[in-house]
C-alpha cells in the first residue's frame, strides 16, 4: 500500500525507490560473499556448500536466512543481510531471527539435504550507515543487557559494508563489543579478513550476480517487476508486438529456471504495481494482461523511473476522475 | 513483374547489371568492375553486413520502395525506386555464413547510399553493421602496403577525450610519399584518436575509402587486389564477430557464459560522469529499453532490445571496458547492434570474449 505523503509524488518516489537500491546492495553483498565463498581459490577448498537461497525446515517452522556455509569440519556460517529501522520492534524482530538462526544444529549440504554441524557463526552484515547503530542496539542494548530476552550462546558477528570506487569493503567493526567468528583451523578464515578491510572488486562478483539476479528476501515489487519487465517477459516472449496474458504461477516457474528463485505471490505484487503504473491489468476472466509498451521513447529511460513516473502521474489522474469505469477485456489503459 | 529501368535514372554500371540480371545473367561482384570499367565508371560502395538467418533485401529495403529482386544463388540483386533516382543494390555472399556485402554504384556522399545504411540501422536484429577491431582494420592497412607505395590522402578519427571528430588531409607531394595506412593509423594514436576512415591511394592506380564500420568504397585500379586485400578481410572479420556473437543467450541449469568485453583504447570510465556516457548511448538506440540497477561507484544496467526481446546486463567495473552479459535471449543481431553502438561511439580498441581470469586467494582478492 502506498502511503500518503505532503508531496504524493515525492514520497512515492522515496517509498519505492529506497528498497529497490538497498535491495540491489543486497543482492551485491550476497553476491560478493557466494564469489569469497565458492571461487576463492583456497577459501572454497574450505567449503562443503554455499546455499544462497536456504530453506531450513525446523518443526512447523522454515528458517530463510540469505545464505548458508557449510565447511568441510561440520561447521557453518548463518548469514543475515538487512537494514534495521529506526524503531525498536525493527530490532526485534531481526534479533528474533538471529536467535533462531543461533540455535540451529543443520545446515544445506550440496544436495539439498540439510547436514549436521558442529558449531556455527551468525554473521550480521549491514551498510555502514547503520554499522555503529547495530552493535550498540543489538549487541549493547540486548545482548548484554541482563533484563533482555535476546541471549544467544554466541554473539553475532555484525559486519558493516560500505561502497566505494568499483569495490565492497566489508569490516567487523568494534571487535571488543561484537561477536566473532570461530577461529578453527580451517585456513584461510575470513574472520582474519574481516578485521581488517575486506575488499570485493565489483567485476569479481558480477556474473554471480547476473546468474542468481535476487536474494532470498521477496524482491521489492518495483524490483521485480523491473526485472520481469526488462529480462524474464521479454526471454519468454520475445518481441512485444501486443499485449499478453501472465499467469503468475507460470512467471514464478520461468524466475525459479532462471535465478533459482521465485514465487507466485511476489510476481502478483509486482504485477499489482504494475496495474498502478496502467501498464497491467486483470481483464473480465480475471487473468493478468500485461502491455508491451516501450517505456521512454525519448530521453531517459530508466524503466523503474518510469515505472514509478507514471504510478504517481496515474494517481494524480485518479484523484482528478476517480470514477473510471471498468477496463474492457485485454485492451490496455487508454493513457 | 519485372520492368525495364530508364538507364538515364542508373549509373552505367547500374543499368548493365540490371539488363544483365534480367536476362538471368547476373554477374558475381569481381566482373562487375570489369564491365563498370568498359563503362567508364569504376565506382563500387560496399558495407559488410551480418545478418542473423537467412535474409533477403526484401528485409532490408521498405516495402514502399517496391524492390524488385533478381536472385542469384544465396545472393540478390535489387532495383530500388527512389524519389531521387532508381538505383541498384546487391547483396553478395561472401566466403562466409551469414556475412554480406551490400555493394552499389552510388557514393557514400549520394543521400540515396546513406539512406541504405540508415536501413541497415534499421534492419536490426535481422541485418547489422560491424564495428571492425583496431587490430582487425590495422591488417588491412598492412596488407595494402603489400601492394607497394600506399599513401592517406585523408584520414577521419575520433579523439579519445571528448569524442570530437577529427579530419587530416595530405596533398600529393613529388619530394615524399604522404603517411602510409599504418604510419597514419599509429600517429593518430599517438594524438589519442582511433582512426575511423581512410582514404587511399597506391601508386598503381589503386584508390579506395575504407571505414571502420566495416566498408569500403573501390574508386580506381585492380578490383581484384580490392576484393582480394579489403572485401575479403572485411568478410573475415566480420564472420570472426558473428562467431563471436552467435549462441550466447543464457541456458537453464548453466552458467552465464563468459562476457562480451567492448575495450576501449583508454581509461574513460573514471567516475559518474563518464559512466553517465554510457546510459546516454544506449538511451539514443532507438526500440531498447534500459534499468539502471546500480549506478554509482560501478554500473549496472539491464539493456532490453525490443525488436525480439534480446536482454543483456551492462556492466562498467572498470575504467577501460564495458561488459555485457547475455540474457536469456539473445539474438547474433541485438548482440552486435549493442556491441557496435557501444564500439562505434566510445571508438573501442576491440570487441571480444573475456578472458577467463584465474581464481585469486582470499588474500589475492582482498588485496585488489
Amino acid at each position: 500500500m502506498i502511503a500518503d505523503a505532503t508531496d504524493p509524488g515525492e514520497g512515492i518516489e522515496h517509498e519505492l525507490l529506497g528498497p529497490f537500491s538497498v535491495y540491489d546492495a543486497h543482492v551485491d553483498v550476497v553476491s560478493a560473499f557466494e564469489y569469497m565463498f565458492c571461487e576463492a581459490a583456497d577459501l572454497s577448498q574450505t567449503v562443503t556448500h554455499f546455499e544462497r537461497f536456504p530453506h531450513i525446515r525446523i518443526g512447523d517452522k522454515v528458517l530463510t536466512p540469505d545464505f548458508t556455509v557449510l565447511f568441510n569440519d561440520a561447521t557453518g556460517i548463518v548469514g543475515e543481510v538487512a537494514s534495521i529501522a529506526l524503531h525498536e520492534g525493527s530490532v526485534d524482530k531481526l534479533c528474533k531471527q538471529l536467535m533462531a538462526y543461533s540455535c540451529l544444529d543443520v545446515l544445506p549440504g550440496p544436495n539439498g539435504a540439510c547436514i549436521s554441524v558442529t558449531a556455527l557463526d551468525v554473521l550480521y552484515v549491514t551498510s555502514s550507515e547503520t554499522g555503529l547503530g547495530a552493535i550498540r542496539r543489538i549487541i549493547r542494548e540486548r545482548v548484554e543487557d541482563p533484563d533482555h530476552a535476546y541471549k544467544p550462546a554466541r554473539k553475532p558477528c555484525i559486519v558493516q559494508y560500505s561502497r566505494n570506487d568499483s569495490k565492497y569493503t566489508f569490516q567487523r567493526i568494534s571487535p571488543q563489543e561484537n561477536g566473532d567468528l570461530l577461529r578453527t583451523g580451517r585456513s584461510p578464515n575470513i574472520v582474519d579478513y574481516l578485521d581488517d578491510d575486506m575488499k570485493i572488486q565489483a567485476a569479481r562478483f558480477a556474473p554471480i550476480k547476473v546468474a542468481r539476479g535476487f536474494i532470498n528476501d521477496s524482491p521489492p515489487p518495483l524490483y521485480l517487476a523491473t526485472d520481469l519487465w526488462t529480462r524474464t517477459w521479454p526471454s519468454m516472449y520475445g518481441r512485444p508486438d501486443k499485449p499478453f496474458k501472465v499467469a503468475p504461477a507460470t512467471t514464478a516457474q520461468a524466475l525459479q529456471k532462471q535465478y533459482g528463485y521465485g514465487n507466485a505471490r511476489d510476481v502478483k505484487r509486482a504485477l499489482e504495481l504494475l496495474a498502478k503504473a496502467g501498464l497491467a491489468w486483470r481483464n473480465r476472466a480475471g487473468q493478468w494482461v500485461v502491455s508491451r509498451t516501450l517505456l521512454g521513447r525519448k530521453g531517459d529511460r530508466d524503466v523503474h523511473r518510469l515505472i514509478v513516473e507514471r504510478i504517481i502521474e496515474e494517481r494524480s489522474r485518479r484523484q482528478i476522475a476517480p470514477a473510471r469505469s471498468a477496463r474492457n477485456a485485454d485492451q490496455p489503459p487508454l493513457f | 513483374m519485372s520492368t525495364t529501368p530508364d538507364p538515364a535514372q542508373l549509373t552505367a554500371l547500374d543499368s548493365i547489371l540490371w539488363g544483365r540480371a534480367e536476362q538471368g545473367n547476373v554477374s558475381p561482384l569481381r566482373s562487375l568492375i570489369t564491365i563498370a570499367n568498359r563503362t567508364g565508371q569504376a565506382h563500387l560502395t560496399a558495407e559488410t553486413v551480418i545478418v542473423d538467418e537467412d535474409r533477403s533485401l526484401i528485409d532490408l529495403v521498405p516495402t514502399e520502395l517496391r524492390p524488385e529482386i533478381q536472385r542469384f544463388g544465396v545472393g540478390e540483386l535489387g532495383l530500388i525506386n527512389d524519389e531521387q533516382g532508381r538505383f541498384v543494390i546487391g547483396m553478395y555472399p561472401t566466403a562466409y555464413d551469414g556475412v554480406f556485402h551490400l555493394a552499389g554504384s552510388i557514393p557514400t556522399t549520394d543521400p540515396r547510399w546513406q539512406k541504405v545504411e540508415r536501413w541497415i540501422g534499421r534492419g536490426a536484429p535481422r541485418f547489422a553493421a560491424c564495428f571492425l577491431n583496431h587490430a582487425d582494420f590495422a591488417e588491412i592497412g598492412i596488407a595494402l602496403s603489400s601492394l607497394g607505395d600506399v599513401e592517406v590522402s585523408r584520414l577521419t578519427a575520433r579523439r579519445h577525450s571528448d569524442l570530437s571528430s577529427l579530419t587530416r588531409g595530405w596533398q600529393e607531394r613529388d619530394s615524399a610519399l604522404r603517411p602510409s595506412p599504418i604510419e597514419a593509423i599509429n600517429s593518430t594514436e599517438r594524438e589519442g584518436a582511433s582512426v575511423r576512415s581512410l582514404t587511399i591511394k597506391v601508386k598503381n592506380g589503386m584508390s579506395i575509402h575504407l571505414r571502420r564500420l566495416a566498408g569500403a568504397t573501390y574508386y580506381s585500379g585492380d578490383f581484384r587486389h580490392f576484393d582480394e586485400i579489403v572485401l575479403s578481410r572485411l568478410a573475415k572479420f566480420a564472420a570472426a564477430r558473428r562467431e563471436l556473437l552467435r549462441n550466447r543467450q543464457r541456458r537453464i541449469n548453466e552458467p552465464p557464459r563468459q562476457p562480451i568485453v567492448v575495450r576501449l583504447q583508454t581509461a574513460a570510465f573514471k567516475d559518474a560522469e563518464a559512466t553517465g556516457s554510457v546510459l546516454s548511448t544506449l538511451q539514443d538506440q532507438r526500440e531498447t529499453a534500459i534499468a539502471v540497477l546500480h549506478r554509482n561507484p560501478y554500473l549496472h544496467v539491464v539493456v532490453t532490445d525490443y525488436l525480439d526481446g534480446s536482454n543483456f546486463d551492462v556492466f562498467v567495473t572498470s575504467a577501460d571496458e564495458i561488459r555485457i552479459f547475455p540474457g536469456f535471449r539473445s539474438s547474433i543481431g541485438a548482440l552486435a547492434r549493442l556491441t557496435q553502438q557501444l564500439g562505434d561511439h566510445f571508438a573501442a580498441k576491440e570487441i571480444v570474449e573475456a578472458n577467463v581470469a584465474p581464481k585469486p586467494t582470499l588474500a589475492e582478492l582482498c588485496a585488489e
